[in-house]
């Protein structure tokens, strides 16, 4: 029985159809009760042995669908000329305005998403920071080169007085999200977990992966038992989900200030390994410096980049798109 | 090292276990030493030290033993600053031979970007790249008095350096010195008047240890950044000074035949690995891994620690071990991440949510996108250009970077506006209109302190009628949204000096200021229109959800009615002039139609303005009759006030 022949002329007898009649006249061909090859080949199957049976039954009722379809499409096609309703509903239609959230919004909420789901909270704080919470409060000293690490914006005019709890004098760019850490652990009593995003500044040269301002992501989380093996489940589970597949990392020692141990995490991106964030137990210095005694609490923290993540996503190719203005960007997604 | 298969292999054990790998060219790699690791692993010796240390081989120091001294010459050195220089070696040679260096030794230095000098120079970079030790050496036939002496810099000491450069120095700056004038920066770059050349007879070899904030000041200071400063100013310890001499002094005795005299070594407080107690299950709740303390402490034990009782004490060279985390990571390093368990953390159930900001910016994303606008993101600076033609940065209170990276980045954003007009008009190159708007932050300076608000900013932008009505529905809509309350459109109480006078207005709920609407003046050519709102102060109004109104059961009467109107008469004061006159029956007034035929109507200066008239009672259909005689007190409220005729 010849099913892949009746199936090649009857989409054919089908497509050729010009008029309701023509497809007519095929639907009884193939699928008429009386005389339907393909009819026909339905109902002698009861007569066939079991194992042939089972072979041609799948294959006989998967074309009669097929072609019930085809059918149907045709008809459709047929009629929609401006005819009956006096609206050609094939007609070329512009798109309906709707609007559009930025990548990075978009990138953030999902980011924000997974974290609320993992019980963190999300928190933001001040654009424009102190030189203690920016640095010394996060054991960055003024004259150590760890400090070339964060090329800094300086606000002139830096004394600016009592603002919030902000006594101290010289004023910059948060050059990361890190002060916050430091500001919600002041004011807050662990345990607690949160994650603050925000956008930062560096004073730096822009090309196609340094911007001036970006956005990052930091992570923390306080408690009695708060460890590094923690963390390593967490962002697993965080770096699973947002890529909505098993990928793979890689964890590295490095060297953050205010983290101890330190390491900073990979993830392989088409065959390379992409570094996505820097991470680590809170040092000691921090937990005193906002009065918590460090051998009854710990932490870890987090912190990485918004944009990096928008780009591995949406494979956006240069940084400064993000902030190019231009809708034809946004417009996309 | 016999456990290395490969320059591969040892760049995968660096990554994992020590120091991220730049890159890997032939049997070159490239290692980007972390800052806290300049002492112990920014040479030769201190990564192999380190590799064999995580690869658990066995490995052997390479002691050097300085060449026996043939002459019993030692020169006398004195440290007048012990905070600042806290050792100082210094070895002399005579019958010295200066000449090019050996080729494998260029060679050497070409091939880690050094230009090769002549042999004693040479042997001075090649030990520190061994040993992560700057040395330098003096042409000791040009130093006055015979000897050294590490000091202060006299206020306006000058300082010739080895490229021909005068610094003129204070007494911030240390310098090395002979009995009369300062002959270096110390521990950042040589000095001309003593330097080694072709026929120099005798040097005096020196390696010391400087205070590393020391040496970052300066260096940053006089922008003089070098190998030498780089290295010093992350603190390096003073072992690698007498490791780094003994190495140097017995390769000028091969190299160039000298004789050695004697090592003077000024070094007043010795120093010593810290000795911190190592309490294994303090390191397994950090770390959350579960080994045995033998262990841990056998991982310390190859890195050089030397472990007594449950004490270990960290080599000499490694300043950056201090705390029991720092010797928690050196065992977690050896161990490895990759075996690492993922344990998840135990936490009190508790509601995780977005707070303040966070939730409202959700919030009036998702009705802004709803409304058809598309976001941007645009950058936190402006121009000063910008600003001026914006009604400048006095009148902002906008606030300048001590370092800009451009003039065109000069200033903190007072306003969303202004990037936001440029975006907006940037976007008609490509298209008929833009809607578009932007959250974020502005800083603005009130009574001399830099404050931040969270601002909403919208710009609309066509090539054809001005779009600002349509935004200034699209602002309504959106406070509707964000259930915000009795808010209206009303003149502005003061100047916006940047829009259009008659063509902006202020929003306002109650008292409260929620931004402003209007035309800009500067609109770069395009017909831009532009608003801002304060979001934060939506936040305690949006918290009331809306409440179920009765739904209306008696049907509306809606009547049109065309005025006669002089131009220069508003139709928001006519339509408010309507509202005072009428009863509750008036439930809305809106614009139908205006009509404004070229040189106007009934002998010019009128336009035809007509308004539809909404009436309805909540407990009652309305007659006609009422509806009417409802009309004519509205008209004739509208023909005293504005002299509007019905048409």
């Amino acid at each position: 029985m010849d099913i892949k022949g009746i199936r090649e002329r009857a989409l054919k007898d089908v497509a050729a159809a010009d008029s309701a009649e023509a497809v007519e006249a095929a639907r009884v061909k193939y699928l008429g009760r009386q005389s339907g090859e393909l009819t026909g080949i339905l109902r002698s199957l009861g007569e066939l042995p079991i194992e042939e049976r089972k072979k041609i039954g799948p294959e006989a009722n998967a074309l009669r669908a097929e072609l019930e379809a085809a059918i149907k499409a045709k008809l459709g096609s047929l009629k929609s000329g401006g005819e009956s309703l006096g609206v050609d509903i094939t007609t070329p239609v512009a798109v309906s305005a709707r609007g559009h959230l930025h990548p990075l919004t978009r990138v953030l909420r999902r980011v924000e998403d997974i974290f609320i789901g993992l019980g963190f909270s999300v928190v933001e704080g001040s654009e424009a920071e102190s030189e203690h919470y920016n640095f010394d409060a996060l054991n960055i000293p003024g004259d150590h080169p760890a400090r070339d690490m964060w090329d800094t914006f300086w606000i002139e005019g830096g004394d600016d007085g009592e603002r919030g709890n902000r006594t101290e004098k010289k004023t910059l760019l948060r050059t990361h999200t890190s002060p916050m850490q430091v500001r919600y652990m002041k004011r807050m009593k662990p345990p607690f977990q949160i994650i603050v995003p925000g956008r930062v500044f560096r004073f730096e040269a822009t090309d196609a992966s340094h911007e001036i301002n970006f956005h990052q992501v930091e992570g923390l989380m306080v408690g009695e038992r708060v460890s590094l093996a923690n963390f390593k489940s967490v962002i697993e589970q965080f770096l699973n989900e947002f890529f909505g597949e098993k990928v793979k990392t890689r964890f590295r020692p490095s060297y953050f200030p205010f983290t101890e141990p330190s390491l900073e995490v990979d993830v392989e991106w088409k065959g390379k390994w992409l570094e996505l964030m820097g991470a680590g137990m809170v040092h000691q210095n921090v937990l005193k410096a906002v009065g918590y005694d460090p051998k009854k609490v710990k932490g870890f923290a987090f912190g990485m980049g918004l944009e990096r993540l928008a780009m591995i996503q949406y494979k956006i190719p240069d940084i400064r798109l993000f902030y190019s203005g231009d809708v034809r960007v946004t417009d996309q997604f | 090292m016999p456990s290395l298969k490969s320059a591969a292999h040892a760049a995968e054990v660096l990554n994992l276990h020590l120091f991220e790998v730049e890159s890997v060219a032939g049997d070159m790699i490239d290692v980007k030493v972390l800052p806290n690791r300049y002492s112990d692993a920014a040479s030769y010796y201190g990564i192999a030290k380190l590799l064999a240390g995580v690869l658990g081989a066995a490995h052997k120091v390479p002691k050097v033993l300085p060449p026996k001294p043939v002459v019993s010459k030692a020169v006398p050195v004195s440290i007048k600053s012990p905070k600042l220089c806290r050792r100082m070696t210094a070895r002399y040679f005579e019958e010295v031979v200066v000449a090019d260096s050996p080729k494998w030794l260029a060679e050497f230095l070409r091939e880690h970007g050094l230009r090769s000098i002549n042999n004693v120079v040479d042997i001075t970079n090649y030990v520190t790249l061994l040993t992560g030790e700057p040395l330098h050496a003096f042409d000791f036939d040009r130093m006055e008095g015979g000897r050294l002496i590490i000091r202060p810099a006299k206020p306006g000491e000058t300082v010739e350096t080895l490229d021909d450069r005068v610094f003129e120095l204070d007494p911030s700056v240390l310098v090395l010195a002979d009995a009369s004038e300062a002959l270096d920066v110390a521990g950042i770059k040589g000095g001309k008047k003593a330097e080694i050349k072709s026929g120099t007879k005798r040097i005096l070899l020196t390696a010391g240890t400087f205070d590393g904030g020391a040496i970052y000041k300066t260096a940053r200071k006089l922008n003089l950044h070098t190998d030498a400063s780089q290295r010093f100013s992350h603190h390096l310890s003073p072992t690698l000074a007498e490791m780094g001499s003994n190495l140097a002094a017995k390769l000028i005795v091969e190299l160039t035949q000298a004789k050695a005299g004697k090592m003077t070594d000024n070094y007043p407080s010795p120093r010593k690995g810290a000795t911190i107690p190592l309490n294994i299950e303090r390191f397994e709740a950090v770390s959350g891994i579960k080994i045995s303390a033998s262990r841990a402490k056998e991982y310390l034990r190859r890195l050089g620690f030397v472990v007594k009782g449950s004490a270990a004490i960290a080599p000499e060279t490694r300043t950056d071990i201090q705390t029991e985390e720092d010797l928690f990571e050196e065992i977690v390093n050896v161990y490895g991440y990759e075996h690492l368990p993922a344990t998840p953390p135990t936490v009190s159930l508790r509601p995780a949510r977005r707070e303040g900001q966070s939730a409202l910016k959700l919030r009036a994303r998702d009705i802004l996108a709803a409304l058809g606008l598309t976001e941007v993101y645009l950058y936190s600076f402006v121009s000063e250009e910008n600003l001026n033609k914006m009604g400048g940065a006095d009148w902002w209170g906008a606030t300048k970077l001590k370092n800009p990276v451009s003039r065109e980045f000069e200033y903190l954003r007072p306003s969303l506006s202004l990037n936001l007009i440029k975006a907006a008009n940037h976007n008609l190159r490509f298209r008929d209109d833009a809607r578009i708007f932007e959250i974020g932050t502005v800083f603005v300076r009130r009574n001399g302190a830099l404050e931040e608000d969270l601002m909403l900013g919208f710009a609309f932008a066509s090539k054809n009628e001005n779009p600002v009505l349509e935004l200034k529905a699209v602002v309504a809509e959106f406070l509707r949204s964000m259930n915000a309350t009795d808010f209206g459109f009303y003149d502005l109480q003061f100047d916006l000096g940047f829009l259009r006078e008659g063509a902006a207005l202020e929003i306002r709920s109650g008292k409260e200021r929620l931004g402003y609407i209007g035309v800009p003046k500067a609109a770069d050519g395009g017909k831009v229109a532009i608003a801002e709102l304060f979001l934060d102060k939506l936040s305690d109004r949006s918290a009331s959800e809306p409440k179920y109104r009765e739904l209306e059961r008696f049907p509306a009467v809606v009547r049109d009615a065309s005025f006669a109107a002089e131009k220069k008469i508003r139709i928001g004061d006519l339509a408010a002039t309507a509202e005072n006159a009428a009863s509750e029956m008036l439930r809305s007034v809106n614009l139908l139609d205006v009509y404004e035929p070229k040189g106007g109507l009934f002998g010019g200066g009128k336009r035809s303005v007509t308004l539809r008239f909404i009436f309805r009672l909540p407990n009652r259909t309305l007659t006609d009759d009422e509806v009417n005689k409802e009309l004519e007190k509205i008209v004739e409220a509208l023909k005293a006030k504005f002299g509007v005729e019905v048409r």
